[in-house]
């Protein structure tokens, strides 16, 4: 248990001071891993007939800022998604009013509706 | 700060900037705060105060301080009990004649709202115009009920008064009726709710809109008084219900359909079939008892997720609805040296279509030199005081609201400036850098579609190199644009660069000196 609370007390100082992730560009591959430090290996866990796993307070802090950043983009895709909802509505709203007079080539209410939507914004 | 009197065992302290108090208070009790007899706040400590040490305090909202001045017998009572719990004398500002008082231009009494802005509260009406206004609120859900088809009610605040009191709330401003949708995916709602707001438009409630799911519209009292309601789109998604733009919760359908009504001076009104249990939802258990300073807890997972579905469409708005207003004197009434420029390199007759007009200053110089012009704002007041102008000047110039996030508004803009006898030229001075990427999206849109003959787009806007330097005003939402992103925009829509001119010395205001880019476009073939 000692070690898990060393490790837990590394990680809290470490976050403490982690600084907000800037957004990486839309068109950016997923990050690379950044290269390991070289840490001391602490043991925190192990099983009867296992190996012991090992996590370090620099990589837990990695894992973190990957995730934050991951859970960034992941956040404004789900926003740009949604942004369609509108976007598609105002497309079809505006189809719909214009193409019967279109369709009809009837000139003088395509003027009529073009004004009446206009107003109607 | 005159000292504190004491009544009871809580004290207030008051000075210009802060007001805390001190002593045995309920950090989860709402107080209102009054000053010479006016109510003009209510807080609960708990949100509102910060402690420090031998009490808990806060600066004066900022809409308040321009009011505070004078002498201010400032009162800390129980909201629901009414009882007066602490009472300080101060003089604001140091000056000794004259006593603070809270009232708008027409004289009424001011109040602070949960955004911090000063309302004019519905108790301030009195009973016949109060009458007037029930009376348009049963006229707009009978239009709404029966001639838009949707089933309508009053809701939120309005519904919370209704069911209490059988009254509009006496610290509202507004009224807020909604509809429930018939449909239950986004772009539905969103659709639905456009047509919903043509047909009132076309039976006399003219409507703005906030939201794909959020309008408001005027109730007219008589005499030039009027009250905004607003018409919210409630609709079922994914077996949710949502409200715009605080409620997000699973209930059975029964709470909604079929209506019911509830009396509200004395007119029957609309209400969802459990109001009682809807209001729960939305204030809590607490509902009955009277709260001012209630404020939605509202999750950030809602607000995005209603934002991403419809938002968008007001960004910044109410800083240039209110901007005129605020500084009447601070936007010189000459035109700028960007029109005199254009007016002299690019001199023209045909119409010219000022966006983002702002006093219509360009436009209306234009109008007097014999332009025909159509200016463009989305600041509803922007646009009223320039038609005020134009008639005053005896000018012919023509000036409509305009949003040029509204991917709607953009095209039919464009559809109608296409079938212009001949192409208008496009006219935005810092304009592009005071709008998105969907705006910009939207405006080399109508530029594709109304210059295709023929015709400029002239654009004056703050660069990047402008960030560093110093600026009069702080600017809402305001943006420092890379000159040559804006020309790869424009290039990738169509359009070709006819001259451009960057630096200082172009857009002097004051003391100010902005670097800026101006830009000469055409989408026409050379």
């Amino acid at each position: 248990m000692k070690s898990v609370r060393s490790v837990r007390d590394k990680l809290r100082t470490g976050l403490a001071g982690l600084r907000p992730v800037p957004p990486a560009p839309e068109s950016a591959p997923e990050p690379a891993p950044a290269p390991a430090p070289a840490p001391a290996r602490q043991p925190v866990r192990s099983t009867p007939g296992r190996a012991p796993e090992t996590v370090t307070a620099q990589e837990t802090i990695r894992q973190v800022t990957q995730l934050r950043r991951r859970v960034e983009e992941l956040e404004s895709e789900v926003q740009e998604n949604r942004r369609l909802n509108r976007r598609l509505a105002e497309l079809t709203d505006v189809v719909q009013e214009l193409l019967i007079p279109i369709s009809q080539r009837d000139e003088d209410k395509l003027r009529e509706r073009l004004e009446k939507y206009s107003e109607s914004l | 700060m005159t000292g504190p009197s004491r009544s009871g065992d809580i004290s207030v302290i008051v000075t210009d900037q802060r007001i805390a108090l001190v002593g045995p208070f309920d950090d989860d009790l709402t107080y209102d705060v009054l000053i010479n007899g006016q109510h003009i706040w209510s807080v609960l400590p708990t949100r509102d105060l910060t402690s420090r040490q031998g009490g808990a305090g806060t600066r004066w909202p900022r809409a308040l301080r321009a009011h505070l001045v004078g002498h201010g017998r400032v009162v800390v009572r129980e909201h629901v009990s009414g009882r007066e719990v602490a009472a300080a004398e101060h003089w604001f500002g140091g000056v000794q004649d004259g006593e603070v008082s809270v009232v708008g231009p027409g004289g009424d009494p001011l109040l602070l709202d949960k955004w911090r802005r000063l309302i004019r509260p519905l108790a301030s009406e009195d009973d016949e115009s109060l009458g007037r206004l029930m009376d348009r609120v049963v006229a707009l859900l009978d239009t709404m009920n029966n001639t838009c088809g949707v089933p309508s009610f009053i809701c939120f605040g309005t519904l919370l008064g209704a069911v209490r009191d059988g009254a509009p709330i006496g610290h509202d401003n507004d009224i807020d009726v909604g509809y429930l949708s018939a449909f239950e995916h986004p772009v539905d709602v969103a659709r639905e709710a456009f047509q919903v707001a043509r047909v009132l438009h076309e039976n006399g409630w003219p409507a703005r809109r906030g939201s794909a799911v959020r309008i408001n519209t005027r109730l007219d009292l008589g005499g030039g008084q009027a009250r905004r309601a607003d018409v919210f789109t409630c609709a079922w998604v994914e077996g949710v219900l949502y409200m715009p733009s605080d409620v997000g919760v699973k209930v059975p359908r029964e709470t909604m359909l079929p209506l019911g009504t509830v009396t509200m001076l004395g007119r029957e009104v609309p209400v969802p079939a459990d109001p009682e249990s809807l209001l729960t939802l939305t204030y809590g258990p607490g509902w009955r008892v009277p709260d001012p300073s209630f404020e939605y807890a509202r999750s950030l997972g809602l607000r995005r997720r209603l934002e991403g579905w419809y938002g968008g469409l007001s960004r910044g708005r109410k800083y240039w609805d209110t901007f005129e207003k605020k500084s009447p004197d601070l936007v010189p009434r000459k035109p700028s040296a960007f029109a005199r420029w254009v007016a002299r390199e690019q001199p023209s007759h045909r119409l010219l279509v000022d966006i983002g007009t702002g006093t219509g200053r360009d436009a209306l110089w234009m109008a007097r030199r014999g332009r025909p012009v159509l200016g463009l704002d989305y600041a509803v007041t922007a646009i009223a005081g320039a038609r005020r102008r134009n008639r005053s000047k005896g000018l012919d110039a023509r000036f409509e609201v305009f949003n040029i996030v509204d991917t709607r508004a953009a095209l039919i803009l464009g559809a109608r400036l296409s079938r212009q006898a001949e192409p208008p030229d496009l006219y935005a001075r810092f304009f592009l850098h005071s709008i998105t990427e969907v705006g910009r999206a939207n405006l080399w849109r109508v530029a594709q579609m109304s210059l295709r003959r023929g015709g400029l787009f002239f654009a004056e806007f703050r660069t990047d190199r402008d960030a560093a330097l110093s600026h009069v005003l702080p600017g809402r939402g305001r943006s420092f644009l890379d000159p040559d992103l804006i020309v790869s925009e424009i290039e990738a829509s169509g359009g070709r660069i006819v001259s451009r001119v960057e630096g200082q010395g172009l857009a002097v205001f004051g003391s100010e000196d902005p670097h800026v880019c101006r830009l000469v476009a055409a989408w026409s073939r050379p």
